[in-house]
């Protein structure tokens, strides 16, 4: 492919339902740059998405999408790159898909550090179904779409994801897209999951969390001269500690930027190489199975593996 | 006339809720009988909405058919997408401003119906805009054309009576309500009640009170009332003016509900919405309403709180209902008294989120592994919903079994007048519960087949998804295994025995009936409509309406079967597959070889139906109804 | 009474009609238009708008657009552009769960 992509080529005809001045459309638009500034392989990029406004992102770029089921975007991710290393993965999720019915997964994900990115559409509501508090929207507010406060307390995503694993965190905000653009690309070239915590208004159901609200709010990390990267194993716990103390600032503070970033832990892709030594080399999804119709394990092949089940008799 | 027809059509977001309630409760006022339904689609703002209302003055109508007596038109995709659907002398309400909008430059309509419109249009001789189609209609289908200016109307508001910005949609609203109520006579008490009960703030009433008056005035002026309805003969004491999912909330109410755990989910949450609402039932009790993080925390939460004794249920839909199949066979194992209120959408998977179908029957009957009772029951139409949701719990507790609880999105998104329920007849039956002052107590006592059941906190107990014993504790003998699965699966025999042939069906129609319908759920109310019109025809057609799923009508259905002959049975149902008369084959070896089915998300409509009967009676043994945007 | 200085904001829904922030009335969008975020200064303001939001939506189409060149032509058309509608608190109650 010869000529050079831009993003009118990563944008499909798909019309674009989201509610007019929506957040979505700022995360939208940085993917956009992201991919042309990249220049990925449509054919081999994959958006991966949920259930929830944030779910139809996939319908709206023009690479491989899989709109997956709630709360499950995660597994679907990880099945499709651990089958094939090869292809970049973009997961675009929800707050409630990701941490509400999709904790588990996300934790998951930690523990593994398959090489793939997760952005998490910020928007502290349920969207699509009428407005209920998500998972991250603090205790005792009361945006007007819901009849009565907030009972639940918010969970922390930058701190719950320092504590699952995740060895690139970051926060964006939907209105500063260059910023936003920068986190996406970094992340995409990190090894490793990579999570992406982006604060996204919701301009029918959160007349808190607005423009207004965040523009007077966040402020850039590395501006103010955060070093996010642990420079050895040892100083791990340490730095994860700090950048959680930091997820928890508030007095109106919003910090947005790359919170931690941990190079020292192996991919599982890299895990599965130490076991199978031609993983890498030959996927799953590449793996030859048969020739001209005949399975690739001839009968010799199979005496050879299965030996230990095997007796033969002499005629 | 005593039988009007409507279509409000507009963006989600727009108004087209306001404009609704504002027709509907004028017409319940007046003592109309009126069923209103929601066609929308999976989108928050700007896809097109509609609905779709059938107003009776001799009756509490539960159907909905075509043509329709008026299309009003927020915008103009809804003349674009429903000018078909106006019966010829009809009413087309429209924003005159958008005279030249054409059907080509509206991007939230769907490809599939632009290309239809395109052929369509092109036979028609029609130049697809809005002012064409106006033309078309009214030159070749006696149309009468209501054009109103909305940018006039609204700057007319403006300069009289200030606007309130924030509320800025609720004034299309009443621009559209106004000219409906003026070409269908509505009463100016009436709308007034509606207005008022609409917007309670001082000044919004007093700005929407004037915009209907100067919109009644111009069309009255020009149109008169034409379509105006009879006196209604309707005689009831009083009624309920509710959405299916508000009738069950009440219901639940009733029937004692005290907790109940859900995960948002179109079209089931509505229903815990308003339980929430209720949720301190005026500062003299406590319905717990939990919303959690999933279906599979909901279901659990629900089984644990019916443990402790408290009535308790989930409210969800297909996607949903799969989460909760592994928690449902713990239930079954443990005996527990839970109920699944299992709203049907389109599926299979994300599906249809906003439309419906009936195409989780099996699923219900069926799902989890292994065996183990339960009861499944199925309503038609809003009064046997708000009956059939409060006995679900006395089964429930009665046998000591988890109970779904069929009804569907039509159901929950459609509005319906329903006569008030009748408290007074309602029993609340809790079972077999443990005495007090009891030693060693065995949940799982084997002298019964439904043991006597104490709560957590009046004894020790155990409960466990393994096999067990009397007490509750893991037991993988082969003997008590036969045992502890018997007494289980005895208490279908006792369900069998106990509930009666004539809870689990209702037959409507002719008794030498020349075809037969089967069907169940939403299916009743164009069933019955279509009987009255087939008749008209000299058809003599009946409505075999299928209640309960488990246990199954099979007495009745053999015994009809074998004296019309099975070739006069036709399957109606909103699935691909005539799920219903799958299970009578199983039931009853009865095979219905005939079926009349929709599946496009869109509820049976009369119209269609007669005509699908009709075709059937010629030979054709499989019809497949798509009516309706 | 005009003020050079006024914004105009577009209902969401009904892109008709919107709102004159600093004379407080309700106006038609064929009034309103020169008065919207992008009538002056078009190319500098739809610049800055794609630098921190990322979009700018047109109200005609009913489409964000993520491109300057594609922003200029629609402008250019006399299509009206923002990033800010009217606040609007009916349109939660108007629509349905729908997932």
């Amino acid at each position: 492919m010869a000529r050079k992509l831009t993003i009118n080529d990563y944008k499909t005809n798909v019309w674009v339902d989201w509610c007019p001045g929506c957040g979505n459309f700022g995360i939208l638009s940085a993917m956009y740059q992201a991919f042309a500034d990249l220049q990925l392989d449509p054919e081999k990029t994959v958006v991966v998405s949920g259930i929830g406004c944030s779910g139809k992102t996939s319908h709206f770029i023009n690479v491989s999408g899989v709109h997956t089921l709630h709360g499950r975007s995660l597994p679907y991710a990880e099945g499709i790159k651990l089958a094939n290393p090869d292809l970049t993965v973009v997961v675009n999720v929800g707050d409630g898909d990701l941490l509400g019915i999709g904790a588990a997964h996300f934790v998951a994900l930690g523990r593994r550090n398959v090489d793939l990115v997760v952005i998490m559409h910020n928007n502290t509501v349920y969207g699509l179904t009428k407005g209920q508090a998500s998972p991250t929207l603090a205790r005792g507010l009361h945006p007007k779409a819901l009849p009565k406060p907030n009972l639940q307390d918010a969970v922390n995503p930058i701190g719950l994801a320092i504590a699952s694993g995740y060895t690139f965190i970051a926060r964006g905000y939907a209105a500063r897209v260059q910023h936003l653009k920068e986190l996406i690309k970094k992340a995409i070239q990190h090894k490793g999951s990579a999570f992406i915590d982006v604060l996204q208004p919701c301009v029918t159901y959160d007349n808190i969390h607005t423009y207004d609200y965040y523009n007077k709010r966040v402020y850039d990390l590395q501006e103010e001269g955060w070093d996010p990267i642990v420079k050895s194993l040892e100083e791990f716990p340490q730095k994860a500690a700090q950048a959680l103390i930091k997820s928890y600032e508030g007095d109106g503070r919003i910090p947005i930027g790359i919170f931690l970033v941990n190079p020292h832990v192996p991919t599982f892709e890299e895990r599965y190489a130490q076991r199978l030594p031609n993983y890498l080399k030959v996927p799953p999804a590449k793996e030859p199975i048969e020739v001209d119709g005949k399975t690739v394990i001839t009968m010799r092949r199979f005496k050879e593996l299965f030996g230990k089940y095997i007796i033969e008799f002499k005629q | 006339m005593n039988e009007l027809r409507y279509i409000l059509g507009g963006p989600q977001g727009g108004g087209l809720e306001t404009l609704s309630e504002l027709l509907s409760w004028a017409y319940a006022h007046a003592g109309y009988g009126v069923i209103s339904d929601r066609e929308y689609f999976s989108n928050i703002k700007g896809r097109h909405s509609y609905i779709h209302a059938t107003v009776s003055a001799t009756e509490l109508p539960r159907h909905l058919t075509y043509p329709v007596d008026v299309v009003a038109a927020m915008d103009a995709e809804t003349v674009f997408t429903h000018f078909d659907d106006l019966r010829d002398g009809g009413y087309i309400i429209y924003n005159s401003d958008d005279d030249n909008v054409s059907f080509t430059s509206i991007p939230s309509m769907e490809r599939d119906l632009r290309e239809r419109l395109t052929s369509e249009f092109k036979e028609l001789g029609v130049d697809g805009t809005v002012k064409s189609v106006v033309k078309y209609l009214q030159s070749n289908r006696k149309v009468r054309a209501v054009g109103l200016s909305f940018k006039e109307l609204l700057m007319e508001i403006e300069k009289r009576e200030g606007i309130v910005p924030s509320q800025a949609s609720r004034y299309i609203s009443t621009i559209l309500a106004g000219a409906v109520a003026a070409i269908t006579g509505i009463n100016e008490e009436d709308l007034d009640y509606s207005l008022k009960r609409r917007f309670v703030r001082e000044d919004l009433y007093r700005h929407n009170r004037a915009m209907a008056n100067i919109v009644i005035e111009a069309v009255k002026g020009q149109f008169g009332s034409e379509l105006k309805l009879d006196k209604s003969s309707v005689k009831v004491p009083g009624v309920l003016v509710a959405s299916g999912n508000d009738i069950i909330a009440m219901a639940k109410t009733v029937a004692g509900v005290r907790f109940q755990a859900y995960y948002p989910i179109t079209p089931a949450a509505d229903e815990s919405f308003t339980l929430e609402e209720y949720e301190a039932l005026s500062g003299e009790g406590s319905i717990v309403v939990f919303q959690t993080e999933d279906e599979l925390a909901a279901i659990n939460a629900a089984i644990g709180a019916a443990l402790t004794g408290a009535r308790s249920s989930v409210a969800t839909s297909g996607p949903g209902f799969d989460l909760m199949v592994e928690g449902l066979g713990w239930a079954g194992q443990n005996e527990v008294p839970v109920v699944v209120t299992y709203y049907q959408r389109g599926g299979p998977s994300t599906g249809q989120p906003t439309r419906g179908g009936q195409s989780d029957l099996l699923s219900s009957v069926f799902a989890s592994h292994g065996e183990y009772p339960r009861i499944v029951l199925a309503s038609g139409d809003h009064e046997e919903t708000f009956y059939d949701a409060i006995d679900a719990f006395n089964y429930a507790e009665t046998y000591q079994v988890p109970v779904i609880h069929l009804v569907d999105k039509f159901l929950a998104n459609t509005i319906a007048t329903i006569p008030l329920p009748n408290l007074d007849g309602i029993r609340i039956v809790r079972g077999n519960l443990a005495p007090k002052g009891l030693s060693g107590y065995k949940r799982f006592d084997l002298s019964s087949v439904i043991s006597p059941r104490a709560f957590l906190g009046d004894y020790v107990m155990w409960y466990s998804g393994d096999e067990h014993d009397e007490y509750g504790h893991i037991d993988e003998d082969p003997i008590n295994r036969i045992r502890m699965f018997d007494k289980r699966m005895k208490k279908l025999d006792m369900i069998e025995k106990e509930i009666p042939e004539e809870r689990r069906y209702s037959y409507f129609g002719s008794e030498r009936p020349d075809i037969v319908m089967v069907g169940w759920g939403f299916v009743k109310g164009a069933a019955l409509k279509a009987i009255e019109e087939l008749n008209g025809e000299g058809i003599k057609a009946s409505y075999y309406h299928i209640r309960m799923f488990i246990p199954f009508p099979r007495e009745s259905i053999t015994k009809i079967a074998r004296e019309v002959g099975v070739d006069k049975l036709v399957a109606v149902e909103h699935n691909y597959q005539a799920q219903a008369s799958r299970l009578v084959a199983m039931n009853t070896g009865i095979t219905i070889g005939k079926s009349v089915v929709k599946y496009t998300g869109r509820p049976i409509y009369v119209h269609e139906l007669v005509n699908a009967i009709k075709n059937i009676m010629r030979g054709s043994v499989r019809e497949v109804m798509s009516y309706g945007a | 009474m005009v003020n050079e200085n006024d914004e105009f904001v577009p209902h969401a829904i009904h892109t008709w009609f919107g709102y004159l922030k600093v004379r407080g009335v309700i106006v038609t969008r064929d009034e309103g238009a020169k008065y919207g975020q992008y009538a002056r200064d078009t190319q500098e303001r739809i610049k800055n708008a794609l630098s921190t939001y990322g979009w700018v939506y047109c109200v005609d189409c009913r489409k964000p657009l993520f491109d300057l060149n594609e922003a200029l032509e629609h402008a250019k058309r006399g299509h009206l552009l923002t990033n800010e509608f009217m606040r609007d608190e009916v349109a939660a109650e108007e629509v349905p769960m729908v997932s």
